[in-house]
């Protein structure tokens, strides 16, 4: 049975229970929603089909991974020729299964990254850290530490969503500012220049 | 914030914890942000709109509630400032400059409209859609997503009538809301430096050490910043309750001892001034270790003058060893409760009859 959850308790309820402006009523937590279905609801619980016997005949070339098997795709990124079995779809593209998994683990395709690091915004609040009553003293080393990995991530990718060097600007500038004036106030506790 | 790039168009988009969601060619984009103040990783979700069965959204009374709280605190302010407006110390002005912000933070509640939870169902999920906090928002967004779904999935939306004839006979599948805790060497470290840190805690009251102080705080900043992380790691999880409970009690006392830290500081800060007013060479005192004359009046604090600051901090070192210790039998034996599922039958092998 083609089933919807409640958005406020994940209570699962049947389908026959929305109304016909797709409004109902939870039976556990009794807050009302609003469930827009697609035809996709319709299918759901059907077992995908299983996969059946497909050796080559003579003539036809053998899958690369499963030599048992008919190859019927070709893989965009390797070349290797492959069954239905290996193949997954990517927009328009077709990958062997290997190639997909290359492609996520080194995040060569942006398509493919499940995550990215943030840099940037590491680098602001390590440079932004200091100002903070509490940890003033994080200064010694959030500064430095916000300098190299402004530096260091200059080229880094930042996100999927486009955004520019800004936030690494800034820390730069800060944190500069901060080992400029920590070396200024050792330099002149060393040589004195405080001394009156 | 650009709304388009590349393909992608942007639909929605929350505060910076909250991620944004992007309209792609054949699928929709969540971008959510593992974060605390500012973001520091972003992690991708696409969901194919042939793959998405339905949109769900209902009012929530997170809304309700803020509005409650910011008039309360209105009223309070606005007492305050009435109160006080005949007064020259100038508390009037301070009171409506705190003020304002609230006022302010009010209106644009009132107008953003009623907040929401909207969620997306999947095959496999029952996703969270974070950006859309607002009843307005899911509407247009539930709009803007619809005609997408039916073009790629070849039909209208569905009417209850032609859900309720689709019976299948096949089993559902079962719909993952988080993924199972499988348990963090992070959230270990986490509770155990809490409990260590709780133990310091409560010594410090009663050890005058200056080099125990010290530790002190190093060992809290550094329990504290941990737990944060541990947080945000374990929100991905579905985390036992213990450990749940553990976690955000740590965060409210992590809350309870900065307010705490402060008031010994300003008390520390009234303190050593006095006593510097009163050294022989103020002016020498003062340009020179007023820092250290803080700190030192703080390590150096009994416990009777300290007062209820020492038993504020017994309380929250206490808090942080049970916590600590409530929370670390679940991050220990990960997941033991969860795994009582039987085992899955192994699946078909490949191979058998042309359909």
């Amino acid at each position: 049975m083609a089933e919807v959850r409640c958005p406020i308790c994940n209570q699962s309820r049947p389908v026959n229970d929305l109304m016909e402006v797709g409004f109902g009523v939870c039976p556990k937590c009794r807050r009302e929603s609003t469930t827009i279905a697609f035809p996709a609801l319709a299918g759901a619980g059907v077992k995908p089909p299983g996969l059946y016997a497909d050796p080559p005949r003579e003539g036809e070339a053998a899958c690369f991974y499963s030599p048992g098997r008919r190859a019927t795709k070709e893989c965009g990124h390797c070349g290797v020729l492959i069954s239905d079995t290996w193949a997954a779809q990517w927009g328009s593209e077709t990958v062997c299964l290997k190639c997909l998994e290359h492609l996520r683990q080194n995040g060569e395709d942006s398509r493919f990254q499940s995550n990215r690091t943030l840099w940037d915004n590491i680098a602001l609040s390590l440079a932004l850290m200091p100002f903070t009553l509490i940890l003033w003293w994080s200064v010694i080393f959030a500064a430095p530490a916000a300098l190299f990995i402004a530096i260091r991530h200059w080229n880094s990718p930042r996100s999927i969503v486009p955004r520019g060097r800004a936030r690494l600007m800034i820390a730069i500038a800060i944190a500069s500012l901060q080992v400029c004036g920590m070396a200024f106030g050792a330099a002149g506790l060393w040589f004195g220049w405080f001394n009156k | 914030m650009k709304k388009a790039f590349g393909e992608y168009r942007l639909l929605a988009k929350g505060d910076r914890r909250a991620g944004h969601l992007w309209q792609g060619p054949d699928h929709l984009l969540c971008v959510e942000t593992a974060a605390f103040l500012i973001g520091f990783s972003e992690s991708y979700k696409r969901i194919d709109y042939k793959n998405i069965q339905a949109i769900s959204y209902a009012r929530t009374r997170t809304g309700m509630w803020m509005s409650i709280v910011m008039i309360v605190m209105l009223l309070l302010l606005g007492w305050g400032i009435v109160g006080q407006i005949n007064d020259a110390s100038g508390a009037s002005v301070v009171l409506s400059v705190i003020a304002a912000p609230v006022l302010l933070a009010l209106i644009v509640h009132l107008i953003s409209g009623p907040t929401c939870i909207c969620k997306l169902q999947t095959a496999v999920q029952f996703l969270h859609l974070k950006p859309i906090k607002r009843m307005k928002k899911a509407v247009k967004f539930a709009a803007e997503i619809s005609p997408l779904c039916q073009a790629h999935q070849g039909g209208q939306a569905l009417t209850p009538e032609a859900l309720a004839a689709s019976v299948n006979q096949g089993s559902q599948t079962e719909i993952r809301i988080k993924q199972p805790w499988t348990g963090s060497n992070l959230v270990t470290w986490a509770l155990l430096l809490l409990v260590v840190s709780g133990i310091v805690t409560i010594a410090d009251v009663f050890i005058r050490n200056m080099l125990l102080f010290i530790i002190d705080c190093i060992f809290a900043v550094t329990a504290y910043v941990l737990v944060i992380a541990a947080v945000v790691r374990s929100m991905r999880f579905e985390i036992p309750a213990a450990l749940k409970g553990s976690l955000w009690g740590a965060i409210v006392n992590c809350v309870l001892s900065v307010v705490t830290g402060y008031s010994l500081v300003i008390w520390a800060t009234f303190s050593s001034i006095e006593k510097l007013k009163s050294s022989a060479n103020a002016s020498q005192a003062f340009r020179g270790d007023a820092n250290m004359a803080i700190y030192k009046t703080i390590s150096d604090a009994s416990f009777n003058e300290l007062g209820w600051v020492a038993w504020a901090l017994i309380s929250i070192g206490g808090l942080a060893t049970f916590f600590g210790l409530l929370g670390l039998p679940s991050a220990l034996r990960p997941g033991a409760r969860m795994i009582d599922a039987p085992t899955p039958a192994p699946p078909p092998p490949i191979g058998g009859s042309q359909p």
